[in-house]
């Protein structure tokens, strides 16, 4: 066996391969004193580091675990709830539905005023176009801010993170 | 029975499984942990996340590509670094142990005098990450050069040039201690 060969099977024990060091390495490090130098203190320790005590897990480890795995697992039925509700209202036909419901609403909320007092004439102004226009874009708004919170409510997450 | 086989059950919704292998690893996770981050409150986050993280994706391990072990350990490596970079740490060399190791372990059984282990354990300290997580790995937890090399995405040649420098490191770091304190 050559100093080459011993740097080899060395490195190979130092990285936990091979068990001990078998006779015929010891053979060589008694012999060579630039290996046995270079060598035998590094398998020593290498040794020795096995026997490194434990750190003891802190008190009330298992407790703390189990508790938050709970957690982990009550919030991970949320949010599968929340996205189920969220991929339900995102559908286009959802969407579409409280549109129109919305847009329904807001026209009948604007003119009743005038329905309900039929002596006055019905006023078709500029104004009440204008109104009417804005409600309808907040109401888009609104849907869409809701079909789309739970991508919004994510890149929220990931920034303050 | 094998982690493997435990794996294997806690996957089809056995709880029992799952609780078998926290029972096995979470010492051996947490002592990783408290090595790498050097802080007990730290490693016991990290350690907690990894063995929850393993709990969750328990369907996703995988016999073929590698042991349990080692899928264990890289889900901890990954809970530390993770952890510093939450705290803005953009290198894990520096920042660790800094907590005193003589206190709350758990006595040896065997092994060297109990000065040489405090030397150890303080030189391991002050290795760089690089070094000190293939060693931790390999020596402390007794992980193959392959399943370090897993754990770590380095080859295997890699690994183990890691492992004998950082040996070589320790030994230097200890002898000049001994000088030091010898003057």
């Amino acid at each position: 066996m050559n100093c080459s060969e011993v740097n080899r099977i060395v490195q190979s024990l130092l990285a936990g391969e091979g068990g001990d060091p078998f006779p015929e390495l010891l053979e060589h490090l008694r012999d060579c004193q630039g290996c046995e130098s270079r060598f035998a203190t590094l398998l020593t320790m290498a040794s020795n580091l096995q026997h490194l005590p434990d750190r003891k897990l802190p008190e009330g480890f298992d407790a703390r675990f189990w508790h938050r795995l709970a957690q982990r697992a009550q919030k991970e039925r949320e949010k599968a709830w929340q996205s189920l509700m969220f991929s339900i209202a995102a559908t286009d036909e959802v969407r579409w539905i409280l549109m129109l419901l919305l847009s329904i609403g807001t026209v009948a909320v604007i003119l009743g005023d005038t329905v309900a007092a039929p002596r006055q004439p019905l006023l078709i102004s500029a104004a009440n176009i204008v109104v009417t226009v804005v409600a309808l874009l907040l109401a888009a708004a609104f849907v869409h801010a809701v079909s789309y919170s739970d991508v919004i409510v994510r890149i929220f997450r990931r920034k303050t993170r | 029975m094998t982690d493997e086989q435990l794996a294997e059950m806690a996957a089809a919704g056995d709880q029992e499984a799952f609780a078998s292998l926290y029972d096995r690893y979470k010492q051996a996770l947490f002592n990783f942990a408290w090595r790498v981050v050097g802080e007990a409150g730290l490693a016991e986050d990290a350690a907690q996340e990894a063995l929850i993280a393993a709990f969750r994706h328990i369907k996703c391990f995988d016999p073929a590509k590698g042991s349990f072990k080692a899928w264990m350990f890289t889900i901890a490596h990954n809970e530390c670094r993770h952890s510093f970079r939450l705290r803005g740490w953009w290198s894990y060399s520096e920042n660790s142990g800094n907590e005193s190791s003589g206190a709350k372990t758990i006595a040896p059984d065997s092994g060297c005098s109990l000065d040489e282990k405090l030397d150890l354990e303080r030189a391991l300290k002050q290795l760089s990450a690089k070094y000190r997580i293939p060693l931790i790995l390999s020596r402390l937890h007794g992980l193959s050069t392959r399943e370090c090399a897993e754990v770590l995405k380095l080859s295997e040649v890699n690994v183990r040039q890691r492992v004998f420098r950082a040996i070589h490191r320790l030994q230097e770091i200890i002898m000049t201690g001994d000088k030091s304190n010898r003057e």
